[in-house]
């Protein structure tokens, strides 16, 4: 009797959890859809949505989203003395 | 209707050319959620059939209304002036003949899984199942396309998409179904994860020394008029 009723409990969490994976499939297909648009259609709030996209991703994988530096490298002035650094161990 | 030779760009993407490429990217996504959830499915039968099986399909029915959009909005875009023909005959298409042609292809072994199995199986098991496998060839068939239509292989958030369902559904065939299967026919399963994982290298080393690359609408097969007038 009790393996009865735990099968009827289990068949009906199955079943919510079934229906809140289907919602929330729907709802995060149709976000990220919105996303996507906006992006290859160069809508304003593109940008930021892709950065936090990606911020989210680089949480997950430290390191990713290598950036190149905002100013580019200069070359040393005349007479100035290079310095050799090493780590500390 | 367009095919081959009788292409005309129109001179500027309208909201339906973005609607296309959007819903595509999403539509993998899905087929491959699809895919992972129904390699789960074959490897453990019985762990939570319910569950398991009912995502399975409910995943599915979203997956063909987002495939449904991406088809009609490419056929009814006027930009890249594809035609129903285009969408129902691979490879005769004057845009991207081949790539375009794979999401075609990738498209009726969807169908064929689908109908062969909604709202009741309507082949023999063995018949069915060979039918279902061939969704392998269609999520591949589907990847491929994605990455080599290109318009957005070089922008970042759809290859981390991409790389996503890549490693997905890698991920879910060797952990359950060659697990699963590797202890009865070590040879076949062995082989098998092996092709999958050389041909899952080989796209991703394709993709970045392809689509990837600046020029690849040319070499793509992108008609002349549309490189030039849009």
């Amino acid at each position: 009797m009790s393996s009865i009723s735990d099968g009827h409990v289990g068949r009906r969490a199955d079943r919510q959890l079934l229906r809140r994976a289907t919602y929330g499939t729907i709802a995060a297909a149709g976000v990220l859809d919105l996303i996507l648009f906006a992006q290859v259609g160069g809508l304003p709030a593109a940008p930021t949505v892709q950065d936090g996209l990606l911020s989210m991703a680089s949480a997950f994988l430290p390191g990713a989203p290598v950036r190149a530096p905002a100013a580019r490298p200069t070359a040393a002035p005349p007479g100035a003395i290079p310095v050799a650094t090493s780590h500390p161990s | 209707m367009t095919l081959a030779g009788t292409f005309a760009p129109a001179t500027a993407p309208s909201p339906l050319w973005y609607v296309d490429r959007s819903a595509g990217e999403v539509s993998l996504l899905l087929l491959s959620a699809v895919v992972v959830v129904g390699v789960l499915r074959a490897a453990m039968p019985a762990a939570r059939p319910l569950l398991v099986e009912g995502l399975h399909i409910r995943l599915t029915a979203v997956t063909c209304v987002f495939g449904v959009v991406h088809a009609a909005a490419a056929v009814i875009d006027p930009f890249a002036h594809l035609g129903p023909l285009d969408a129902l005959v691979p490879f005769a298409s004057a845009y991207r003949p081949l790539w375009l042609g794979l999401g075609v292809a990738s498209g009726y072994l969807f169908a064929a899984a689908v109908l062969s199995s909604w709202p009741v199986r309507r082949l023999p098991r063995r018949v069915w199942s060979a039918v279902h496998r061939l969704m392998y060839l269609g999520w591949l068939c589907a990847l491929v396309h994605a990455l080599g239509t290109g318009s957005d292989s070089a922008n970042r958030l759809f290859d981390l998409l991409d790389l996503t369902a890549v490693c997905g559904v890698l991920a879910a065939f060797l952990a359950y179904r060659v697990a699963e299967g590797i202890n009865r026919k070590p040879a076949l399963w062995g082989s098998l994860a092996a092709v999958a994982v050389l041909a899952t290298l080989s796209i991703l080393l394709w993709a970045e020394q392809g689509p990837m690359q600046p020029g690849w609408a040319k070499v793509s097969g992108t008609p002349a008029g549309f490189l030039h007038g849009g």
